[in-house]
């Protein structure tokens, strides 16, 4: 169904998720269009373009070939590329323009294999739907592709889910990877970010998985099923909450059982057994429906989710939403929690009286009509992209108590 | 030197692009544009707009599978009612925008405007293209916007002694020539779109007595103006070689005074550039110099000029040769076949082979691609043409020369779109 969008540019897409994922790998990947989904990913999805020597490639589609359906052509140019390149695997990615005309991208790509010898992939991305899709289908096809079952190595996560639409260029990634360290973790692989083929080869090694965004959650629950690997889903954000964060991911190591480390009911009596506050931690109000919640936070689900808890056990907030813009998991919501499908239902969201404080993207501001309502910008690429980078805060661990007590210091001032 | 264009996969370096069709559009006064198609579609064009400070004139409506099925003609009506409704004001035109998938689905764009048209009297409706499938037809993106923006120019009653610029998107430097010579030729100023803030004020665009092109993408819609309103043009695409600019001046006194002796004396303006051309290559000596294709219209015709000027020349970046660039071309392989063609988006330029840090680049994305440290600040020909344009390049390319630029600030500054 058409939505209406006046305000908000629109958000990162599934072709974009692809190609994230394939970035670090030696690839010959074409984007099957145009030019302009080429350009979406390359200039505004991307932000470690620059510099790069990454071969993500547009087909350069024109409308002869597409009445034709002529894959001769592609496959061609594949081929060329990669007798230059001379990549460790080749994709296509999907476009508006092959959903329309039905293109066999998969079908292109067995041809591809069975002519060069190179893995090959084809993913039917359509530009309809949103990045996490994209990015998840891409590792699982990767892992399918490259993974067999190994021995557990004890101590060893993989991180997964990781991608710039949803970590920019990864500050937050590199500041958990120094806390698993600290801790005497290792990481065995970070999909799809800072990794290797062989690394992806060993992530079916690793003791835990630990899922930090939606994308992780996808990937991680098929992980689980095909390799037995439990997994945390979650993000260590804020002293309290990081001490909760890592005790949990111990159990999951001890219990082999998955869990989404959540503010929700069925977490509410562990992390009470867990935090130092003991019992003090709120989330019961926060599930009472009598309360309407006084803080939303909108953007990717999990990291929501992590700002939220530690916005509870670091600072006693207990009182909070999160409004999920690329989708909601039933799994990973509580029942306040909210599916802002469209950017009209974002704004409704937004303007509610019962909130008193905003913690979202800095471009959805626009949408605010109450300039009385607190607004903490915390930016994602996979929506306002470049113009915003220098917005994404660094929550990870206790830089998330440095960033929220210096909004309540400006608040003050 | 030989003709190594490769139709390959295209590479796309984050100095490729230009302004892009939103942008473009938005030149046109007191509009507003829908885009209606896949929200992918819409990214870099609305994160664009919000850089560029037009996001307000920018809306969307995305159209799912199921609609691009059942066609989406009916749904456009209801969303640009909602449009008008978020409004400050009525504006006057209203671009409806469709992407590549448009093109294969037969969409009734005739019938959609007869019925926003009989809705809403007062606003131009056109329907725009935003469809770089279409790149190597006769109206690709860049053409057809153009076009789309000068047919808003109803046919005027009576004639003046304006005269138009066309294609080029930014507005001649007030410090061209040409705007002395057009004044001693009897023409009453050079009109550009973008100086006009009202639509009403735009129609003297109508009144014009010719149109000047400069530069190819405006040619069509020139074109059609010829037929839609009678009026003549001129196509003097910028050039950087003296002979050309005479020529090109030879060419715009025919055009306009027919028949007359030369109405302008360019004697002092020669002489300021062919001083400011001794100056820059003394500074940059034998420094190696690459032209780029995203600099100017044609990069083999200003390699050209600089190797007769005494530059040293070692590189041209240009995915392809323009029609009008040909003979240089031709010109530059018989004489200087040492010098190497590459391809900014041929697969092979992200191995980034043959990397030239100490060059002169002319152009930001051969500069990107060779890493060059020294940059000169020219998109497009920006603001260039006569004596003029030489005179200013050698005082960008003296610059350049001073000091190495911040390369990644200078292509975030352009605000490139893909």
């Amino acid at each position: 169904m058409a939505v209406l969008s006046l305000f908000l540019p629109p958000f990162s897409p599934d072709y974009s998720g692809v190609s994230a994922v394939l970035f670090d790998l030696k690839t010959v990947t074409a984007m099957h269009d145009a030019s302009g989904c080429t350009g979406n990913y390359t200039g505004y999805d991307e932000p470690r373009w620059y510099g790069s020597k990454s071969p993500v490639y547009c087909s350069g589609l024109r409308e002869i070939d597409a009445v034709l359906g002529d894959d001769e052509k592609l496959i061609q140019k594949m081929i060329d590329a990669a007798r230059d390149i001379q990549p460790d695997l080749m994709a296509l990615v999907g476009s508006p323009v092959p959903m329309v005309i039905g293109s066999d991208l998969a079908g292109v790509a067995a041809e591809l294999e069975a002519r060069t010898g190179i893995p090959s992939f084809g993913f039917d991305t359509t530009g309809t739907t949103y990045y996490d899709k994209g990015a998840a289908a891409t590792i699982l096809a990767l892992l399918e592709r490259f993974t067999e079952p190994l021995a557990t190595m004890p101590g060893s996560v993989n991180i997964l889910g990781a991608t710039p639409m949803d970590f920019g260029k990864g500050e937050n990634l590199r500041d958990l990877k120094k806390l698993l360290q600290d801790r005497g973790l290792f990481l065995t692989a970070c999909l799809a970010m800072d990794y290797n083929l062989a690394a992806l080869r060993q992530s079916a090694a690793a003791e835990v998985n630990l899922a930090v965004s939606r994308t992780g959650l996808l990937v991680a629950a098929e992980m689980e099923k095909r390799y037995g690997i439990p997994y945390l889903c979650g993000l260590p954000y804020g002293e309290k909450a990081s001490e909760e964060y890592f005790a949990a991911l111990e159990e999951v190591r001890q219990s082999r059982q998955s869990r989404i480390f959540n503010a929700s009911s069925r977490d509410f009596c562990d992390c009470c057994k867990l935090s130092a506050a003991g019992g003090a931690c709120g989330v019961g109000r926060a599930n009472d429906s009598r309360t309407a919640p006084e803080i939303l936070i909108v953007g990717e689900q999990v990291q929501a989710n992590a700002i939220r808890l530690a916005l509870q056990r670091d600072y006693g907030e207990s009182s909070v939403a999160v409004g999920c813009l690329f989708g909601l998991e039933p799994g990973l919501a509580l029942p306040q929690d909210k599916d802002l499908k469209s950017e009209q239902l974002i704004g409704q969201e937004l303007n509610r009286d019962n909130y008193r404080l905003i913690i979202a993207d800095p471009f959805l501001k626009v949408l605010l009509q109450n300039n009385q309502k607190e607004f903490w910008p915390n930016a994602q690429y996979a929506v306002s992209s470049k113009l915003a980078a220098d917005q994404i805060a660094r929550l990870t661990g206790s830089h998330f108590n440095r960033w929220v007590n210096l909004r309540i210091e400006k608040t003050k001032v | 030197m030989s003709c190594c264009f490769e139709n390959t996969l295209h590479y796309s370096s984050p100095a490729h692009g230009d302004w892009g069709v939103v942008r473009i559009g938005m030149l046109a006064p007191e509009s507003v544009q829908l885009f209606v198609c896949p929200f992918a579609c819409g990214r870099h064009g609305a994160i664009g707009a919000m850089r560029q400070g037009f996001k307000n004139r920018l809306f969307y409506l995305y159209i799912s599978q199921s609609d691009i099925i059942n066609g989406y003609d009916d749904l456009i009506p209801e969303a640009v009612e909602e449009v008008f409704a978020a409004l400050p004001k009525m504006p006057r035109v209203f671009f409806i925008f469709v992407s590549c998938l448009d093109d294969l689905i037969g969409t009734d764009h005739e019938a959609l405007l007869a019925v926003l048209g009989a809705e809403h009297p007062d606003v131009a409706f056109r329907v725009c293209h935003m469809n770089p499938i279409s790149l190597g037809s006769l109206t690709p993106p860049p053409i057809s916007i153009q076009n789309n923006l000068y047919s808003l120019l109803e046919p005027a009653e009576n004639r003046d002694q304006g005269v138009n610029s066309l294609g080029n998107l930014v507005a001649l430097s007030p410090d061209s020539e040409l705007h002395d010579f057009l004044e001693a030729a009897g023409c009453d100023g050079l009109r550009h779109i973008s100086q006009y803030e009202t639509y009403d004020a735009y129609q003297e665009m109508a009144r014009s007595r010719a149109n000047l092109v400069l530069a190819p993408a405006g040619r069509y819609a020139a074109q059609q103006m010829q037929e839609k309103h009678g009026l003549s043009f001129l196509f003097l695409p910028v050039s950087y070689r003296l002979e050309e600019i005479e020529e090109s001046y030879r060419r715009l006194q025919e055009f306009l005074l027919p028949g007359q002796p030369l109405a302008f004396d360019f004697s002092r303006q020669k002489a300021a550039a062919l001083q400011q051309v001794e100056r820059a290559r003394t500074l940059v000596g034998s420094t190696p110099v690459i032209v780029d294709g995203s600099a100017v219209v044609r990069p083999f015709g200003l390699a050209r000029a600089l190797l007769e000027y005494g530059f040293s020349v070692c590189r041209i970046e240009a995915q392809e040769c323009s029609a009008i660039d040909r003979s240089d071309m031709e010109w530059l392989r018989a004489k200087h076949p040492e010098i190497e063609i590459f391809q900014p988006q041929h697969h092979k330029a992200v191995l980034f082979q043959r990397r030239l840090p100490g060059s002169i680049a002319i152009g930001v994305d051969g500069a990107y691609l060779a890493g060059s440290r020294y940059v000169v600040d020219l998109f497009n020909d920006q603001g260039m043409f006569g004596y003029y344009a030489v005179k200013k390049l050698m005082e960008l390319i003296e610059e350049a020369a001073k000091a190495p630029v911040d390369l990644e600030g200078l292509i975030n500054e352009y605000g490139l779109v893909v």
